[in-house]
C-alpha cells in the first residue's frame, strides 16, 4: 500500500474530476465545514420538533394525538428519530471525509447522496404524515424510499472511500 | 365528493423533490448511467405518488358514498367519541375496545364482517338472496325491501324489482352478526333477511333467530330505530319529513366511553392544559366535566348501565324522535326514561296506559309475577333484588367494564365465584354448605346457581337472571317459570323440590299438582310449557352441570321432540344441546329446514338414542318421572299426553 499523501494539494491532485463542474467545486476543508454546518443545524432543527411534538403531547392536541391520528403521530414520529439521526451522520461524515481515499469526486458524490437523502427522508415522514387520509399517510411518504436509496448510496461510497485500494485521502496536516 | 388533487401537497411534494434532485444531480459522478438512473428515479417517485395518489382518492370516494348512506357520526351536545380518549386513558381504551361493547354496530369490512359472503345463494320465502365480496365491499343482490314492503300490503301486485346493495352496518360480534343495507332515501338502514350464527358458521333468517310465533307476520327491523337505542351511543333518529326518510346521527357506533361518561368535551378541553391534569393528579377532587360511575352512589351507577340493560318507558316529553335519550350518566333514570315495573303498576300509570295499546307488552318481557324474561334486561331484574333494594349492591359489585376476566360476562377479578356474594354476606362465609346443603365447590354450592338460574332468554340461549331470588315451588307454580332446583336436578318432580325446600328451608309445601308428583318438572315443562319454558328447558338438558347431576342417558327422547317444536329458536337450542349428549354429538340437523322433515328428525333421535347400546344397559335408566317405562324405554304414551296438552300461547319474547 502507498503512503497516504499528507497535504491538502494532494488530496486535490488525486482528485481527477471528469465531468467539469459548473461552479467552482468545494474543497475538503469546505465540504467538511458544510457537513458540520448541516449537521450541527438538522440537529438544532430536529431538536425543535422534538420539543413541538412534546408540547403537542403537553397540551393533548386532538390533531396529533387522537385514534384516528395515529399515522400522522407515527409519521412525525419517524421524522424526528430519522432527521436526528441523520443530523448525526453529517457530523460523522464530516469527521470521515479527511480519510477518505477514493477522492474528491468521490466524497462529493457521497455528500450528494448524503444531503438529499438525509433532506428526503425526514421531509417525506413530515409530508406524509401532515397530509394523512384515513389510515394511511399522504403522497409524501414516498419520498422516503427514494431518499433512502440515497442514503445508501450515499454511505456505500464512504464505505468503499475508506475501504478502497487507492491513495488515502485526508486533510490532516 | 372531493376528486380535485391536493395542490398544496403537491406542491410541497414537488419542492422537496427538486431541491433534493438539484442536489443530487450537480454531484452525479460522471457517464450516461448515472444521468439516466436519476430521471427514471425521479419518474418513479413521481409516478408512484400520483398512482398512489389516485388510490387514496377513490378510497376516499367509497368512503364518502358509505358514509353518506349510514348514519353520521359527530353529533352535537359535547359528544367527541372515544377517538379523544386514549391519549389519556390507554388502559380504560385498551379495555374497552376489547370488549363486546364497542362492537355492538360496526362499519361493515373485512376486519369486522365474520360471514361467510361466497356462500349463497340463500333462500326465503321461494326468493332468492345473492351475496357476495368485491374487494373490501361486501354486497347483497335481493328483492327491494322497501318495495316489497308496500307491494306487501297490495294483494295481487307483481314481485318487487331485484337491487343490489352494499352492506354498511353490521351488529353483533359475538354469537351473531346482523346486517344492514341502506335506503334508498336518507340514512335508513334496512336488515338483511340473514344472520350470520358465528359458533355454527350458518346463514339462517333473522326471523329464526327470534322466539317469535312463526304465524306471526315478520317483524320490521330499521336500526335507526330499534337498534339506535343501545347499539350506538347518543343516537338521534332524526326523521326528517322534507326528506321523506331519516338523517339519523350518531355520537359513535357501538357502546363507547361516552355512554357511560358522559359527553367528554368539556372534559377533554379542560385536561388539555397540563397544568390542570397535574392539579387534578394532586387532588383528591372529582375530575371536571366527566362521570365515573364507580364513584356514583349505587342507584346512580346502576342506572348508567340500565340506560340500555333496562326496559325503560319512553314518554312523548321525551322527544327521543328528534333528540334520542336525554338522560346522561350521573342523572336519574326515572326522571326522564323510567323503568318499566310491572310489580310498581299502580306508581306507574303509564304503564297502564301503554298496555291499551299493547295488551302483549307485558307477555313479551316479563313472568306474569313481573321479573325480566328477557336477555340484555339485566337492570330490570337487578332493582327487584332485595339485595339492591335494601342492600348495597349495583352492577359494579360484580361487574366492572376495565378490569374483568372474561370479556364474554364482564365480571370483576374474582367474581365469577360465591365471593360475589360473599361480600355482603359475610356471616355465610364458613358455612356456605350448610347453608346450601350441597357440598362446597359444587355446581350445587354456588350462590348464583340457586339465587341467579338460567330463566332468561335471549341470543337462542338462557341467561342468568338478574333478579336475585331463591328457589320456591309456589312460584313455579304460579308463574311457570323453572325453578333452580329443577333447572339442576333435572330427573325430579316438582313435589320432590317441594319436599327438599320445606326440609331444609321450612318453605311451605304448596299444594302439587299430579302431573308434578309423578312426572320430572323439566320434562313438564319441557312438553307441555310455553315456547319460552321450551327454550329454556331445550337449553338445560344440555347444560353440563345439570346433566352431570341429573345423568344424560334420558334427555335425547326429549331433545328430539324439541327439535320439532314449532318455534325455530327452541329448535335451534334443542339441536345444539342434543349434540353435546354421548353418541349424539355428530347429530346432524337444519332448524330452518322444511317442516316436513321434523318428524323424521324426531324419529332419528329416538332410534339413535335406542340403538345407543352402551346408554341402554346402564343401571339406573328407569325412572319413570323421565317417561322411561321399567323395561328403560320411553313411554311414548305419557309423552304424546303431556305433548297433547302443551301451551300453544302465541310468544314473541322481545329480547
Amino acid at each position: 500500500m502507498k503512503d497516504a499523501p499528507n497535504s491538502r494539494a494532494a488530496v486535490e491532485e488525486n482528485a481527477v474530476p471528469k465531468a467539469e463542474p459548473k461552479r467552482p467545486s468545494l474543497g475538503l476543508e469546505a465540504l467538511q465545514r458544510r457537513h458540520l454546518q448541516i449537521g450541527w443545524w438538522s440537529l438544532l432543527g430536529f431538536l425543535l420538533l422534538g420539543m413541538l411534538l412534546e408540547a403537542l403531547h403537553g397540551f393533548k392536541v386532538g390533531g396529533y394525538l387522537n385514534v384516528s391520528a395515529a399515522p400522522r403521530r407515527l409519521m412525525w414520529t419517524l421524522a424526528h428519530a430519522h432527521g436526528t439521526l441523520l443530523a448525526l451522520v453529517h457530523l460523522g461524515f464530516a469527521a470521515t471525509l479527511p480519510h477518505l481515499s477514493a477522492g474528491l469526486p468521490a466524497a462529493r458524490w457521497a455528500a450528494g447522496c448524503l444531503m438529499a437523502g438525509g433532506f428526503l427522508v425526514p421531509s417525506g415522514f413530515l409530508l406524509g404524515g401532515w397530509f394523512i387520509r384515513g389510515g394511511d399517510p399522504g403522497i409524501g411518504v414516498f419520498l422516503v424510499p427514494v431518499g433512502a436509496l440515497l442514503l445508501a448510496l450515499g454511505i456505500y461510497s464512504v464505505a468503499r472511500g475508506l475501504t478502497a485500494s487507492a491513495p488515502a485521502v485526508s486533510a490532516r496536516k | 365528493m372531493n376528486d380535485a388533487i391536493n395542490l398544496s401537497e403537491w406542491a410541497l411534494f414537488l419542492l422537496l423533490s427538486g431541491v433534493a434532485g438539484v442536489a443530487v444531480y450537480r454531484r452525479l459522478p460522471a457517464g450516461p448511467g448515472f444521468r439516466w438512473g436519476f430521471w427514471v428515479l425521479g419518474l418513479l417517485l413521481v409516478t408512484g405518488a400520483a398512482l398512489w395518489d389516485r388510490h387514496l382518492l377513490f378510497r376516499r370516494r367509497q368512503q364518502e358514498q358509505v358514509a353518506a348512506s349510514v348514519p353520521h357520526t359527530g353529533r352535537p351536545g359535547g359528544y367527541v367519541s372515544s377517538d379523544t380518549c386514549q391519549s389519556c386513558h390507554p388502559e380504560p381504551y385498551r379495555t374497552w375496545h376489547d370488549s363486546y361493547h364497542r362492537t355492538m354496530t360496526q362499519y361493515a369490512s373485512p376486519e369486522t364482517i365474520q360471514a361467510d359472503f361466497t356462500r349463497g345463494p340463500l333462500l326465503l320465502d321461494g326468493e332468492t338472496y345473492r351475496i357476495g365480496r368485491d374487494g373490501d365491499e361486501f354486497w347483497a343482490e335481493l328483492p327491494d325491501p322497501e318495495v316489497k314492503e308496500r307491494l306487501r300490503k297490495q294483494p295481487g301486485a307483481g314481485p318487487p324489482p331485484r337491487v343490489k346493495k352494499r352492506i354498511g352496518l353490521l351488529t353483533g360480534s359475538h354469537h351473531l352478526q346482523m346486517f344492514w343495507i341502506p335506503s334508498a332515501v336518507g340514512n335508513q338502514q334496512l336488515i338483511f333477511p340473514f344472520a350470520w350464527l358465528i359458533a355454527d358458521r350458518q346463514w339462517v333468517p333473522v326471523q329464526a333467530t327470534f322466539l317469535r310465533d312463526p304465524t306471526l307476520p315478520p317483524s320490521v327491523h330499521v336500526w335507526n330505530v330499534n337498534c339506535l337505542k343501545c347499539h350506538a351511543t347518543g343516537g338521534q333518529p332524526r326523521p326528517d319529513f322534507k326528506l321523506g326518510g331519516l338523517a339519523t346521527r350518531v355520537g359513535e357506533l357501538g357502546i363507547a366511553c361516552e355512554a357511560c361518561h358522559g359527553p367528554a368535551e368539556n372534559h377533554v378541553a379542560f385536561y388539555q392544559n397540563p397544568l390542570a391534569r397535574y392539579l387534578q393528579r394532586a387532588s383528591a377532587s372529582e375530575p371536571h366535566g366527566i362521570i365515573n360511575p364507580a364513584k356514583l352512589s349505587k342507584d346512580r351507577s346502576s342506572q348508567v348501565c340500565g340506560q340500555c340493560h333496562g326496559i325503560k318507558w319512553i314518554p312523548n316529553s321525551e322527544n327521543f324522535a328528534q333528540e334520542g335519550f336525554s338522560f346522561r350518566p350521573g342523572q336519574d333514570l326515572d326522571q326522564s326514561t323510567p323503568l318499566v315495573r310491572p310489580t310498581h303498576w299502580r306508581e306507574q300509570p303509564f304503564l297502564v296506559a301503554g298496555l291499551r295499546q299493547n295488551p302483549r307488552y307485558l307477555d313479551e318481557h316479563y313472568w306474569s309475577d313481573g321479573m325480566v324474561r328477557v336477555s340484555g334486561r339485566d337492570f330490570s331484574g337487578t332493582v327487584e333484588s332485595p339485595c339492591y333494594e335494601r342492600g348495597k349492591m349495583s352492577c359494579l359489585s360484580c361487574h366492572s367494564m376495565h378490569a374483568s376476566e372474561s370479556r364474554v360476562n364482564q365480571l370483576g377479578s374474582g367474581k365469577n365465584s360465591n365471593d360475589a356474594c360473599l361480600q355482603c354476606h359475610e356471616t355465610l362465609r364458613g358455612r356456605v354448605e350448610q347453608h346450601t346443603h350441597h357440598a362446597s365447590g359444587s355446581s350445587g354450592g354456588e350462590c348464583y346457581n340457586c339465587h341467579m338460574p338460567h330463566t332468561t332468554y335471549g341470543l337462542l340461549k338462557a341467561i342468568r337472571s338478574h333478579q336475585i331470588s331463591s328457589p320456591t315451588v309456589t312460584n313455579s307454580l304460579a308463574t311457570g317459570r323453572p325453578n333452580a332446583c329443577n333447572l339442576c336436578h333435572l330427573d325430579r318432580t316438582l313435589d320432590w323440590t317441594a319436599d327438599q325446600l320445606q326440609t331444609w328451608y321450612r318453605q311451605p309445601k304448596p299444594v302439587i299438582p299430579e302431573v308434578h308428583q309423578t312426572t320430572a318438572a323439566s320434562v313438564v315443562w319441557a312438553l307441555q310449557g310455553d315456547a319460552g319454558q321450551r327454550a329454556l328447558l331445550a337449553w338445560h338438558f344440555g347444560w353440563e352441570p345439570a346433566l352431570a347431576v341429573s345423568r344424560s342417558d334420558w334427555v335425547a327422547p326429549f331433545l328430539g321432540v324439541l327439535i320439532s317444536d314449532p318455534y325455530s329458536a327452541v329448535r335451534f337450542i334443542a339441536h345444539r344441546s342434543l349434540r353435546r349428549l354421548p353418541g349424539l354429538d355428530g347429530f346432524e340437523f337444519n332448524f330452518v329446514g322444511p317442516a316436513g322433515d321434523r318428524p323424521q328428525a324426531t324419529r332419528r333421535v329416538q332410534e339413535r338414542w335406542r340403538s345407543a347400546a352402551a346408554l341402554a344397559s346402564a343401571p339406573g335408566r328407569t325412572n319413570s318421572a323421565c317417561l322411561l317405562t321399567p323395561s328403560g324405554d320411553l313411554d311414548n304414551a305419557r309423552l304424546q299426553s303431556l305433548l297433547g296438552r302443551r301451551d300453544n300461547r302465541s310468544m314473541d319474547l322481545q329480547e
